[in-house]
């Protein structure tokens, strides 16, 4: 048996280390920390005091962050199931139908993944306007005129428009995903299926759904990662976490804290809680797919 | 040995994968930023204090926020300052997000020496600054000489600025933190021309206003309209409809963070007023869903009689479509009763000289210039615009538009006053915006969603918070 060359991958992930350790570990030791004392934008190792849980029990009584934590929850429900339907069906439909613009269609719908998030909400900024939107726009056309809203401006509906952008960008990249999985399945099994009579949707449900598993379970920690950290991007652009506060995710309300009000140390307790909570829902839904998969 | 390295090396990639993974679950950026701000701004104070004759080779750092007024008087004053000061150099950092620029310098020890950016901006620099008592003292540069010699800097500026909270922001200390930059009014802003042709009136209570709403409406248009989803611009309306119902004295409670100011009975019929406007069609459908100058375009096109702004709007909308023969002109906020004192609300943008400036004698050298004659014409030539000097209206006549002009010509009709806000300075570690907290609520009054009691609620527990805070 060939000897592995153990000394030179050692020397070669130094670097990755040092950066890892530089750029994430002390950072993040750091924010551990600062989330346990009164830090403000200019506070020094000598003024900032240690005050315990304070940052975390405040957290709790605060409105906005309970309204950031909720508007989170809603978005973690609802937007990467519903990406994920979508993708799936995308990738079904692209790999497993006869359209003969396939190859067209896989490129529109990956767009959005390229273009940068903060055009993506610009964009559908234009779309849900008031006045100019082309949403109101159809509405008007389609004599629905008791449909339209002031769709960013109003509590009911902020929020599900950041979903809709969420969805929109995203469903393209899980499709792809998705694609390379299903091109993975042996055609043999569809052909198999289709002569036993299987028609699109049978395959669809017996055969490709239950050979992705893995792969769903994967990319639902994914999205659902995704979901919490793009949420900021757009609804900054989107709406500034408006009206009300009625859009507003927990990584805004992180920011909010930190950058504009110069709580440091609330910020980072605000952080920590949002880390914490990701990787409980990481696991949880790991935990979910597996025991399927047995 | 061996197997120690192996074990080290498969525990090294494990944790860069691991990191790598809650790294993408997180977001670690924050936590990288605040790694740093182990350096003590106040420790490293200026140790090079030059007196202002020798401005041999000294350089002056300053910071300015590119807002509305651009940056060509800036380069033109940076300029002459450096000519009428040899051996001066000035490097100027001048950006629309120069709160993000400047911020991790100054949390790293490094602050400009002069700081040009409003405590109202959005990204709550100057307010952060002011929370943590880190900016100089700065009332020995208004009872000193003004740049010309000619007498007391302070009593060059408008009245009432300096010893606002603008500028004096704490109450235990009266002393002057922030130097005013501009002025101008703010208020309602209506076309002139649209005005005079039909014969409307400017409302003096704010039953003439609803009146005229229903007016205008016959005309195809709506009273009013505001900047949407920044609802920040209300201020222009509601301090002067508080100050003028209830008086200075209920609005100064009010800034104090006062049990009771903001819910009782007087403040409560104004606030009213502002859920009537909205709950009985005044207001120009799909404003809540707006941005600042969607709204402003949709008025200038004569979809709304009125828009809370301010003086700069005519240069900010310069390149607007608009109404045939649009003129700009500003009303103040009605009052309750005909005959009480209208407020304007003034646009007092700020100056400031971080505590941690490395040369703070030139930044005050730089202030007073600022405030000279030749600055003050600069000013009005390159930005169209008023400095808060006493003079400032008159020097900047044969620059400004006729209709800016006219604009501050506000301050001159009867029965009206000018209107200095700002809130007393936050507590230390205090996690509320006040702002906010006043006026996030109005998009959801204006919905229905909420009543003006329920506005004042959320208003007052806020205020209840912030005293808890100083207590502590």
């Amino acid at each position: 048996m060939k000897k592995k060359p153990t000394l030179f991958i050692a020397v070669c992930l130094i670097p990755t280390l040092l950066l890892t350790i530089g750029l994430m570990v002390i950072p993040m030791c750091n924010a551990v920390y600062l989330s346990f004392t009164d830090s403000t934008a200019l506070s020094t190792a000598q003024t900032r005091q240690f005050i315990g849980l304070e940052n975390y029990i405040y957290m709790f009584k605060d409105k906005s962050f309970i309204q950031a934590l909720g508007n989170t929850m809603k978005l973690l429900l609802v937007v990467p199931v519903v990406t994920l339907f979508f993708s799936l069906i995308f990738a079904f439909l692209l790999t497993q139908s006869r359209i003969r613009e396939k190859g067209f269609y896989r490129s529109v719908f990956f767009f959005p993944s390229v273009i940068s998030l903060t055009v993506v909400g610009i964009i559908w900024s234009f779309v849900f306007n008031p006045t100019k939107g082309i949403l109101n726009h159809i509405l008007a056309f389609l004599k629905l005129e008791n449909l339209q809203h002031a769709w960013l401006g109003e509590s009911k509906t902020a929020l599900w428009c950041v979903a809709a952008a969420l969805i929109w960008q995203a469903a393209g990249y899980y499709m792809v995903m998705y694609i390379a999985s299903i091109d993975g399945i042996s055609e043999e099994v569809y052909e198999a299926a289709a002569i036993d009579g299987a028609g699109a949707f049978q395959k669809f449900k017996c055969i490709t759904v239950p050979l992705l598993r893995n792969t769903i379970g994967i990319t639902y920690v994914l999205a659902l990662s995704g979901t919490i950290n793009l949420s900021f991007t757009l609804s900054n652009v989107m709406t500034a976490g408006g009206p009300n506060g009625a859009s507003s995710v927990l990584l805004q309300y992180m920011y909010t804290q930190g950058m504009r009000n110069a709580n440091y140390g609330y910020s980072m307790s605000i952080a920590m809680f949002t880390l914490l909570m990701a990787i409980i829902l990481a696991v949880i839904s790991r935990k979910v797919t597996h025991n399927n998969e047995g | 040995m061996k197997k120690s390295l192996k074990r080290f090396v498969a525990l090294a990639s494990t944790l860069c994968l691991m990191l790598g993974a809650v790294g993408c679950g997180s977001e670690a950026s924050p936590a990288q930023q605040s790694a740093e701000p182990d350096t003590t701004p106040q420790a490293e104070a200026s140790t090079e204090k030059a007196t202002i004759d020798d401005t041999e080779n000294q350089e002056l750092n300053i910071a300015v926020f590119q807002g509305g007024f651009g940056d060509a008087y800036w380069n033109a004053v940076v300029e002459l300052f450096e000519k009428t000061h040899e051996g001066v150099k000035v490097n100027m950092t001048i950006s629309p997000t120069i709160a993000e620029i400047i911020r991790p310098q100054i949390v790293a020890g490094n602050a400009p020496d002069f700081i040009s950016l409003n405590d109202s901006a959005e990204d709550g620099l100057i307010l952060s600054l002011i929370k943590e008592n880190a900016l100089l003292d700065i009332t020995d540069v208004f009872d000193g000489d003004n740049y010309a010699g000619t007498g007391k800097l302070r009593d060059d500026i408008k009245d009432g600025l300096l010893e606002s909270k603008k500028c004096a922001p704490y109450t235990d200390d009266k002393r002057i933190y922030l130097a005013p930059f501009n002025t101008g009014p703010q208020g309602l802003v209506y076309n002139k021309t649209a005005f005079d042709q039909k014969g409307w009136k400017i409302p003096e209570t704010w039953d003439d206003f609803f009146a005229l709403g229903d007016t205008v409406q016959a005309d195809g248009r709506s009273l009013f309209t505001y900047q949407g989803i920044y609802p920040g611009y209300l201020e222009e309306m509601l301090w002067p409809a508080i100050a003028s119902a209830c008086g200075m004295d209920a609005i100064e409670k009010i800034w104090a963070y006062e049990e009771g100011s903001f819910n009782n009975p007087e403040v409560l019929a104004v606030l009213q007023k502002f859920a009537d406007i909205s709950k009985n069609g005044y207001m120009l459908p799909g404003t809540v869903g707006m941005n600042h100058t969607e709204s402003q375009s949709e008025m200038m096109l004569g979809k709304a009689a009125f828009i809370t702004n301010g003086t700069w709007m005519e240069s900010e909308m310069a390149e607007a479509p608009r109404e045939e023969g649009f003129e700009f002109a500003m009303a103040p906020t009605p009052s309750m009763k005909a005959g009480d004192t209208h407020y304007v609300l003034d646009s007092c943008e700020q100056f400031s000289i971080p505590a941690a400036a490395k040369n703070p004698e030139l930044a005050k050298e730089f202030l007073r210039f600022l405030y000279s004659d030749e600055s003050v014409k600069l000013f009005a030539e390159k930005a169209g615009a008023v400095m808060a000097t006493k003079t400032g209206r008159e020097l900047a006549k044969d620059y400004i538009s006729t209709a800016t002009y006219n604009m501050y010509g506000i301050y001159d009709e009867p029965n009206t006053a000018s209107l200095i806000m700002n809130f007393e300075a936050l507590p230390e570690n205090c996690k509320i915006n006040v702002s906010d907290e006043v006026f996030n609520p109005m998009i959801s009054l204006f919905n229905g969603e909420i009543t003006a009691e329920e506005w004042a609620e959320s208003v007052e527990a806020a205020f209840a918070q912030i005293r808890a805070d100083k207590a502590k």
